[in-house]
């Protein structure tokens, strides 16, 4: 029992180390500034009041409760900055706990639980204010609620979720009757939260409906680079997936009913190649089978104890490799001080109705500190295929015609050259070719990290 | 006496194996020294070799490749190479050490061949027909890593083979690290071995465990060092890291589709159709776990080969060893029919007769390669282009940026000691095909202003122009180059030039 509890607070104090590493790293150097795009635009969308409507890129948003939650600017720092963190460790102990009573062994246990907070999947749904901090701890809540019998309070951690992100919601019915179809322990407990997260996901549906935002926007498919170790932004560790595979192999058994499960299983991960939500969920099933294969691999006979410990320490290092890649990334990702300047030097420059062109993956850190519309940012390409495509045109055309036609149209008239933007129209060469040549660009802001651009109409 | 112990000799296979060894290595040897020079490629390897000789330490940060970057690569080759040329000089090592590696591939072909057969004589056919393979010869001016990383392959595969020896276990681990070490090829055979595992579970073979133990090691040791080495190539393409980043104007011909008989004529009919059917007889008539191995690792560079993730010349080298060390298990077998059959008298005969269609089929094919204008090993630099690469390595500026086609930018920085704008090794380049279509224009353009903007563009004082590029483009002569107000010849060697330009596009 003691033991128990000193494997729980070293796994405990192991997730607050690599949740709050990031963030310190950055304030050493100087940096305060938060790393994820989402978690801007999310503060945003709290910050703006309506929070049915996105008054800036002028599109309705999903209902989150969490925006109906009103404080004041202090509180509402430590809800965007440490309730993340605080839901990540909640989460750990939960996981632990749920795994406990599914009798598996306290070995196996502290090795799912230690590659689930080495995934950098757990990084980054745990710091900063991410709608997945909330959901993923609703679930292993409801989970926890489930396995002890409370089913009412399951219920009410399942329910919610759907009024956070609806699509989760989806995902999360769908995972629980996977998990009712394979298990039949708590079939009944299971069925009556499923049909009540049922109604409350057709409830935010039709909430959501009724207030102007589509339901075809609640999902989007994209197909992304899933391995940490080659730069995935959300992704995992090829080890793990090795480590998976042989978790898979090892807990098969005989019948239709495992056959099903794993078609289902093998169905999300397919999905989870497309689309971030999935993959975020996929993440944390997928290391209950990379725990028991770690165990089991540490444990078993090997014909050669040589390759038995270079294998091991293999895997250790490649996990702890894709950890460190997934930490320095973030660590050095924007914003920096030096780039909020320009952003904030753009706001005091620009005109409200004012759109700035810049890269998709900075678009919402771009409108958080200007308080102007971007071009494109992560939602905006979903609701506006057109101006994709149009992006496309502006980066590629030399005809100078052409491309002050769109800049008007959408009446951008700054460009946020950043490193990562400037080698994307550096590829494309049109505008960049337009900036030297013509006269209708004027560099007004720069910095070692960015370079601010002013289009003159006239 | 002296009579009776050459006989006794020659019944040992060591001595015939030997034999081989230095027939196949004296014939690479006088194709590879009938040029003093080597084909283009090799010129990336040599400077790497000569680096690591000066300063222990591959050239990662090199100056001089497109004026500047960050090169990857696994550098054991190099460094084995490294080693000998403290012993000799470097263009003689870069010839005798890779032509011996390839010709040690007989020594494995021969074991492997003894271990699924154990018959001496078809295991000293097959090694005979290995050093003669005709895309074998292909790489010999090269300084190829293909070779070594064939080797490895193979000696591993001998080893998994002999894995109820421990010392084999030993020696599979130490060849594993080595492997990966030379060349991301390592991949082909995990692959091998992958499928190795899956057909041996559809066979109902028994997988022994240290086989999994170590196939799984080596699965992680591979993909775990190849990020390591490539991550920023990773990190920069993404997957198209396989394909190298290799300007899609060009993609094909390291990427070529594989037609039926062009395949015939590198590797020859008689492994061809002996080693296909030794995968037939291997799956319905007489299974066996060792030519399941050599399938399984024939299979998998065939699949990257059709899905064109592999190179075309290291693909074909893999599947031709292959497929000649399966011709031995359908030799085998063939033996077994002629003994109980009423032909068993003739058996000499067969094997002569299979030989001599051999050497009949390959002699041509490796006459063919070997005089192959762009790829064979005797498409080299003249000696008037080293000349001239070495006067300007002592008469331009250390910093002068020397324009030149694709091909020749690893001879620039290697002879001239200068910045090239474009050469072979493509990883971590950005717009590479914006680049190679620059160069293909200057050289093509009539437009004087358009060849000296790109030259401006790439800060390139000099351009390079041999009877080669113009061969390849198929033209005399460059006609903006009559006009000596920008270009002026700075050097002039047996028809290859040196321009210099000091003209600006304002």
């Amino acid at each position: 029992m003691i033991n128990e509890k000193k494997y729980l607070v070293i796994l405990v104090l192991l997730a607050g180390v690599l949740l709050l590493a990031p963030s310190t790293i950055r304030i050493f150097n100087h940096n305060n500034y938060m790393t994820n795009s989402e978690a801007y635009n999310n503060i945003r969308i709290y910050n703006q009041g309506n929070i049915q409507y996105d008054s800036l890129q002028g599109h309705s948003t999903p209902i989150n409760i969490l925006n109906f939650i009103r404080l004041n600017e202090s509180a509402s720092n430590i809800l965007f900055n440490v309730v993340p963190i605080l839901l990540g460790l909640a989460t750990i102990i939960l996981a632990y706990l749920v795994l406990h009573k599914q009798n598996i062994s306290e070995k196996t246990i502290v090795a799912i639980i230690a590659l689930m907070i080495v995934s950098p999947i757990f990084i980054y749904a745990f710091t900063n204010y991410k709608i997945y901090s909330f959901v993923i701890f609703l679930n292993v809540l409801g989970l926890y609620f489930l396995m002890h019998d409370k089913i009412m309070f399951s219920v009410a951690a399942f329910v919610t979720i759907p009024f956070i992100d609806p699509f989760s919601g989806f995902v999360t019915i769908a995972l629980l009757l996977t998990y009712m179809f394979s298990n039949q322990k708590y079939h009944t407990s299971t069925k009556i939260i499923s049909i009540a997260l049922f109604a409350s996901v057709i409830l935010s549906l039709i909430l959501n409906s009724f207030y102007g935002y589509s339901i075809l926007h609640m999902a989007t498919f994209r197909m992304d680079n899933i391995l940490t170790d080659i730069g995935a932004n959300i992704g995992v560790s090829f080890s793990i997936i090795i480590l998976t595979i042989i978790g898979l192999i090892l807990l098969w058994e005989d019948g239709w009913r495992t056959l099903v499960t794993y078609i289902l299983l093998l169905i999300f991960f397919v999905i989870s190649l497309f689309n971030d939500t999935v993959r975020i969920y996929i993440n944390f099933i997928i290391m209950i089978y990379a725990g028991f294969a770690f165990i089991y691999l540490t444990r078993r006979k090997w014909s050669i104890t040589i390759i038995k410990k270079t294998t091991i320490l293999l895997i250790i290092c490649s996990i702890f490799f894709s950890t460190l890649v997934y930490t320095t990334k973030i660590i050095r990702s924007e914003p920096t001080p030096d780039y909020v300047d320009a952003l904030k030097f753009v706001k005091e420059q620009s005109l409200p109705t004012e759109e700035i062109l810049c890269s998709p993956t900075i678009g919402y850190v771009v409108e958080y500190y200007s308080e102007r519309k971007a071009f494109l940012d992560d939602s905006i390409q979903y609701y506006n295929k057109q101006r994709h495509a149009d992006l496309d045109i502006i980066a590629s055309s030399r005809n100078l015609d052409r491309t002050e036609k769109l800049l008007k149209q959408y009446n951008i008239k700054y460009i946020i050259m950043d490193t990562e933007f400037e080698s994307y129209l550096e590829d494309k060469e049109g505008l960049l070719f337009l900036i030297d040549t013509s006269n209708k660009f004027k560099s007004i802001y720069k910095n070692n990290d960015v370079e601010v651009w002013m289009y003159i109409e006239s | 006496m002296k009579l009776e112990s050459l006989k006794n000799a020659k019944e040992k296979p060591i001595i015939w194996l030997l034999a081989i060894f230095i027939i196949v290595l004296a014939l690479r040897l006088y194709i590879a020294f009938d040029t003093p020079l080597f084909n283009h490629d090799a010129y990336f390897n040599l400077r790497q070799v000569e680096h690591i000789r000066e300063t222990g330490t591959p050239l990662y940060k090199d100056p001089l490749s497109y004026e500047g970057k960050t090169q990857l690569f696994a550098p054991l080759s190099q460094y084995i190479l490294a080693a000998f040329s403290l012993i000799m000089p470097i263009d003689i090592a870069g010839k005798i050490i890779p032509n011996v590696i390839a010709a040690l591939i007989i020594f494995i072909v021969y074991y492997l061949s003894f271990k699924i057969t154990k018959n001496y004589k078809i295991s000293l056919m097959t090694s005979f027909m290995s050093g003669f393979i005709p895309i074998y010869f292909i790489d010999i001016n090269r300084v190829s890593i293909n070779y070594l990383a064939v080797l490895l392959m193979f000696t591993i595969i001998y080893c998994m083979l002999k894995l109820n020896e421990r010392k084999y276990v030993d020696y599979a681990l130490i060849l594993m690290f080595m492997l990966v070490l030379t060349t991301p090829m390592a991949f082909v055979l995990v692959i091998g071995l992958l499928l190795y595992l899956l057909l041996l579970k559809l066979e109902n073979f028994a997988v022994e465990m240290k086989e999994l133990e170590i196939i799984l090691f080596f699965t992680f040791l591979v993909f775990w060092v190849n990020l390591l080495i490539y991550k920023n190539a990773f990190l920069m393409h993404g997957l198209l890291v396989i394909w190298q980043n290799i300007p899609i104007q060009i993609l094909s011909n390291f990427f070529g589709n594989i037609g039926f008989i062009q395949v015939l004529g590198v590797i020859s009919i008689v492994p061809i159709v002996l080693g296909v059917y030794a995968f037939y007889a291997a799956f319905h008539l007489e299974r066996s776990k060792e030519v399941l191995i050599l399938i399984s690792l024939g299979l998998s560079a065939f699949i990257l080969l059709w899905f064109k993730l592999l190179d075309l010349i290291s693909g074909l080298i893999i599947l031709s060893v292959t497929l000649v060390i399966l011709t031995a298990y359908t030799l085998k077998r063939i033996d077994v029919f002629i003994e109980k059959s009423k032909i068993h008298k003739y058996d000499k005969v067969i094997y002569i007769s299979i030989l001599i269609l051999f050497l009949l089929t390959i002699i041509p094919s490796i006459i063919s390669v070997v005089d192959s204008p762009k790829l064979g090993p005797l498409s080299t630099p003249t000696v008037g282009d080293v000349e001239l690469l070495k006067w300007a390595s002592v008469n331009i500026q250390q910093n002068a940026v020397i324009m030149s086609s694709l091909d020749e930018g690893d001879m620039v920085a290697y002879y001239a000691k200068r910045k090239n704008v474009m050469d072979t090794n493509f990883l971590l380049t950005p717009r590479i095909d914006q680049r190679l279509n620059d160069i293909n224009e200057v050289y093509t353009t009539t437009f004087e202003t358009n060849a000296i903007g790109i030259l401006n563009k790439y800060n390139a004082k000099y351009l390079l122009v041999t009877s080669e590029t113009l061969q390849s483009y198929g033209i005399t002569n460059i006609s903006y180059l009559k006009d000596d107000k920008c270009f002026e010849i700075e050097y002039i060697r047996d028809g290859t030039y040196l321009y210099k330009t000091d003209c600006k596009i304002e």
